[in-house]
This record gives C-alpha cells, structure tokens and sequence, in this order.
C-alpha cells in the first residue's frame, strides 16, 4: 500500500502543539527521545518541532496511518528532513486532541514506511 | 501518580557537533500517563536531561542566565538588548525552553566573569557604526580600537 495524505485537521492540530513548545503537551516516549540523543545529539529537542511542521505544513504530506489499540488517538509516521537529513516521525495525537505523543523522531531504521512494506 | 527512575545515555557534542566528546549516564524520573497509558517522559526528565547536556557543553545554565540578568539588575528586555538577541530569546534561555548556542554563551559567559563590561556591550548595542566590519586588509579591529571610534564619537566616560 503506498503512503497517504496526513488528514489536514491532524496536521493542523499537531501543529499547533508542536508550535507551543510546552512540555505538558508535547509528550516524549522515552525510546523516541533516546533515538533523537542518539541520532542528532547536537540538537535540542524543540528543534525538532520546527523541522516537524515544516513538513507538515508542505502542501499534501504523505505518511502511513498507524493502527494500534493503545494508546487511544490518531497515530502517523511520516519521513521529514531535520537539519538537512531524512528523518523519521512518529507522532500521536490524544483523542481530545489536546496533547501529543511523540514516539520517534530519529535516522529512518528501515527503508519506506510500514504501509509501504 | 506512578514514578520509576531509568537511566538515560546523553551524548555531548564536541564544539563543532560533528562528534560525540562525552557519554554521561542519568537517572531520569518516568510518569505512568493513565491516557497513553504508557511510560512517558516527565518535564523534570527532559529539565535533567537538558541542563547535564548544557553543563557539559559548558552552557550557562537557566539559573546562571537569571542570576547574572540579577546581579546587573537588568529586564529580560534589557538583557536581550545588550546581546543583540532580543527578549524574546532572552526570556527563552532563561526559562530553558530554549538554549543558546555555543557563540552567544561564550559572550554570556565572559559578561558573567567579568571579562566585558557592561558599558561596552550597552555602547555596542546603542552605536551599530561600531559593528561595520573592518576594510578588507586593514588590520583587524582591536578593543584599542573599539575604545578609538567610542572616543571619537564622543560616547566613551
């Protein structure tokens, strides 16, 4: 299956959080944000917010949607460029809408996405 | 709320960040978020986490940037002014939101110990004639001849 386009109100809605900067709704997993150390330790983990709604505020950006009983909420992943290089994003969107999980944000570990495979 | 400490690896990049110059371990505070219903990082995690990295590089930290606006009893508007870098990323350094980049630490950093007056960022920042680079092939500018342009220009004590 090849990748689809991420919903406007998703991307809308997770930018607008990501573009907060704040702690109480943006919600790291803490794996998502060992690989981000480990992968772009220069950088500050708010820089990535930025490099994240550049991309999701291109015109049509494509992902693969992520199923998953929990944690309840709209889940996508998507490939994004931070600071000149191809990374990979996972992020989860609360069923309120009012908060974001961020599971990945790191160098792509596989090639394509899942919908792609 | 549930709490459980993991160790978390941070890599502290060499000054130009194209290596790892340090690996230090911490014990990071988790949070059992009934939503997720997962692990997830507490803010207290990302502040630990944040400030060892910026120790380690030798960046001022949130505290220091407060203390030392404090003790030149100056805004965070004035603050940003005399570093030319705005309020608004003042106010960012200074809570932590946001960090400031080796160059501009170094600059906070020597105002801290001392090493540049005040006075002389605060003419800086109010005479940009000073700031034109030097011609090409004239020698580099000094202090002596920063102090120079101040004097003739009538702004030096």
């Amino acid at each position: 299956m090849a990748q689809q386009q991420i919903p406007e109100s998703w991307r809308k809605a997770v930018s607008a959080i990501l573009a907060t900067g704040g702690l109480k709704q943006i919600i790291w997993d803490p794996t998502g944000r060992a690989r981000y150390e480990a992968d772009f330790y220069p950088d500050w983990p708010y820089e990535v917010y930025s490099s994240f709604r550049d991309y999701l505020g291109q015109a049509n950006p494509t992902g693969c949607q992520i199923l998953m009983d929990h944690p309840p909420g709209e889940t996508w992943e998507f490939l994004f460029v931070h600071k000149g290089r191809t990374a990979y994003g996972k992020i989860l969107l609360t069923k309120d809408g009012r908060r974001i999980l961020i599971f990945s944000a790191h160098r792509p570990l596989k090639p394509g996405l899942s919908c792609e495979r | 709320m549930k709490t459980k400490l993991e160790d978390f690896e941070i890599l502290v990049p060499s000054l130009d960040g194209t290596t790892v110059q340090e690996r230090v371990t911490v014990k990071i505070p988790l949070v059992w978020d009934e939503e997720l219903e997962q692990w997830v990082l507490s803010e207290e995690a990302h502040h630990i986490i944040d400030n060892t990295k910026a120790r380690h590089m030798g960046l001022l930290l949130p505290a220091g940037l407060k203390g030392l606006r404090e003790r030149l009893r100056l805004t965070q508007k004035e603050m940003g002014e005399l570093l030319q870098a705005g309020e608004k990323s003042w106010t960012r350094w200074e809570s932590g939101r946001h960090r400031p980049s080796r160059s501009i630490n170094l600059l906070i950093r020597a105002l801290d110990d001392g090493m540049i007056p005040v006075e002389y960022l605060r003419k800086l920042a109010g005479n940009t004639d000073l700031l034109v680079p030097p011609i090409p092939g004239s020698s580099e500018r000094s202090l002596a001849d920063v102090e120079l342009r101040l004097r003739e220009s009538g702004d030096a004590e």
